[in-house]
């Protein structure tokens, strides 16, 4: 059961937050603006589309020259936050998130990174609290809502995770996420029920439908034709 | 047309249209000239919605930076993206976002978009030399010489001493067979970047070993390997004359000597070097 816990922890994770590429930062002098008069956003603007294609060093050193030509800047913080977590640098990460909600403590973006990388480090309560302080701020957040499910479901409780999917996708049904989530969560509790299945009739018993593999071809093509067949072998005749 | 006006010819379109692939150029001309508008204008504009509610010069710059950025890394369509969201969305006259947008353009063989964004540049500001000289190679790619002639006037006009200028102006006389004033430009070229004299200091057998470095403009260079083109081809024209005159009776080591130049214009030279004729100029200096 923990080992299926933390798949699905692993598995909604990687829905939540961007792949995470190693590379290793290098000091190096700001790129000349290839306008005049370029304003610190020029970098942000060369900062986010490095991050774009994977660069994050790239992305660091991009954000870090915005940083200090705007040091008061709180967003610039939470892209770089962000390039940082790509580096899987989380100590770097938290430091710039902590840097702009001290600068800004209503950016809801930077409480949404931090409680995503908090969830990666398996910091659920921190996790949640952050989560939760966004919805404080703004409580028709989807995004917070499905952020906060993957953190129930990864310790479990996947009544309260689904609870929140159903929320996100009620709050903004164009936004993908809490569907493949909500997906995630049902594929857990299929698992968990299949490992009950096998407890009861014993290890080397045969599933009644075909395997959770088969099972989920089968309801794939019946949701496709409207066949009901899948459903037949699960019925149970009296004796 | 001589053969050798023809292997002339072969090479020097060849090197344009790569130079024209592999780098990005910028402008309009002296006399405006009617140009495609492009079905993108007529397009909604873009969603850009990054920074929204900041000043203008903050949006922009923010845009062009990102640009800036898709273009480094060849994501061409992201790039004028980019570019379009300062042009469409937040100042539709901010010059450096045509020129950078004409380069991408001209990097996807959009021809057509990039010369009317180059001739947008240059009606924004008309002192734009490096929109004139981008445009020209457009135009010169594109087979239309005579509005290519008139760009590259444009650029000496706007400032005589332009080697740029100067280099590529005598590039398209060679194109059309004039190759006393081809060269003659070159001459000038070399006279006003004063790399006659650069080169006679360091070739000097005086000059002692522990000089000081001189520093100089590579481009100023370039006028003598134009210069050894147009010689060459005169060269050529001159073995071609002399193996017609002697109909196949010629010096065995003339023929020679003609099949290896010739060989060059077709292969050598057009490979090696093909990317070398034309300069662009990506400069926003202007008014």
């Amino acid at each position: 059961m923990r080992r299926i816990r933390g798949l699905l922890a692993i598995c909604l994770l990687m829905m939540t937050s961007s792949s995470l590429l190693a590379q290793t930062p290098t000091p190096e002098p700001c790129d000349q603006p290839a306008v005049a008069n370029a304003e610190p956003s020029y970098y942000l603007g060369l900062g986010d589309s490095r991050f774009e294609r994977k660069d994050y060093a790239g992305a660091v050193k991009a954000y870090t020259c915005a940083a200090d030509l705007q040091p008061d800047y709180a967003p610039i913080y939470v892209k770089r936050g962000f390039a940082y977590a790509g580096l899987q640098d989380s100590e770097a990460a938290l430091a710039d998130y902590d840097r702009a909600l001290q600068l800004d403590e209503a950016l809801i973006a930077a409480y949404n990174n931090r409680g995503t990388l908090y969830t990666q480090l398996g910091n659920f309560g921190l996790a949640i609290n952050d989560f939760e302080l966004v919805l404080a701020l703004d409580p028709n957040n989807a995004v917070a809502y499905n952020n906060r499910g993957v953190v129930h479901a990864a310790e479990g409780n996947f009544d309260e995770a689904i609870a929140d999917f159903e929320m996100a996708i009620e709050l903004d049904p164009t936004y993908g996420t809490p569907h493949a989530s909500l997906a995630a969560v049902y594929s857990a509790m299929a698992a968990q029920n299949y490992q009950a299945f096998l407890q009861v009739e014993g290890s080397q018993a045969r599933l009644p439908a075909g395997t959770p593999n088969e099972v989920l071809t089968a309801m794939d093509d019946s949701l496709r034709d409207g066949s009901f067949a899948v459903w037949l072998p699960l019925l149970t005749a009296a004796q | 047309m001589s053969k050798r006006l023809f292997f002339l010819m072969l090479f020097l379109l060849v090197s344009l249209f790569s130079v024209l692939l592999s780098v990005p150029v910028a402008a309009q001309d002296a006399t405006p000239t009617p140009v495609p508008v492009p079905t993108a204008t007529l397009e909604p504009p873009p969603n850009c919605p990054v920074l929204q509610g900041e000043s203008q010069e903050s949006r922009t710059s923010y845009y062009m930076g990102e640009g800036v950025g898709f273009m480094s890394s060849g994501l061409l369509s992201d790039a004028i993206f980019s570019f379009t969201c300062v042009i469409r969305v937040v100042n539709e006259d901010y010059v450096p976002a045509y020129m950078m947008r004409a380069a991408a353009y001209v990097r996807r063989q959009e021809f057509e978009r990039a010369i009317q964004d180059y001739s947008r540049a240059t009606q924004l500001d008309a002192n734009l030399l490096g929109a004139y000289n981008n445009r020209g190679i457009v135009y010169t790619a594109l087979g239309d010489y005579d509005r290519a002639q008139r760009d590259f006037d444009k650029v000496l006009e706007l400032d005589a001493d332009s080697i740029l200028g100067l280099n590529n102006r005598s590039v398209l006389y060679a194109i059309r067979g004039d190759y006393d004033t081809a060269i003659e430009l070159l001459q000038q070229a070399i006279d006003i970047s004063g790399i006659e004299g650069v080169y006679n200091q360091l070739t000097d057998p005086q000059r002692p070993s522990d000089a000081p470095a001189i520093e100089y403009d590579l481009l100023n260079a370039r006028a003598y390997a134009l210069l050894g083109v147009m010689y060459s081809a005169r060269a050529l024209d001159n073995y071609q004359k002399y193996l017609f005159l002697t109909r196949g009776n010629g010096d065995a080591r003339i023929q020679s000597a003609a099949g290896a130049l010739e060989s060059q214009f077709t292969f050598e030279m057009r490979l090696d070097s093909g990317t070398w004729l034309l300069v662009a100029d990506y400069s926003l200096q202007g008014s």
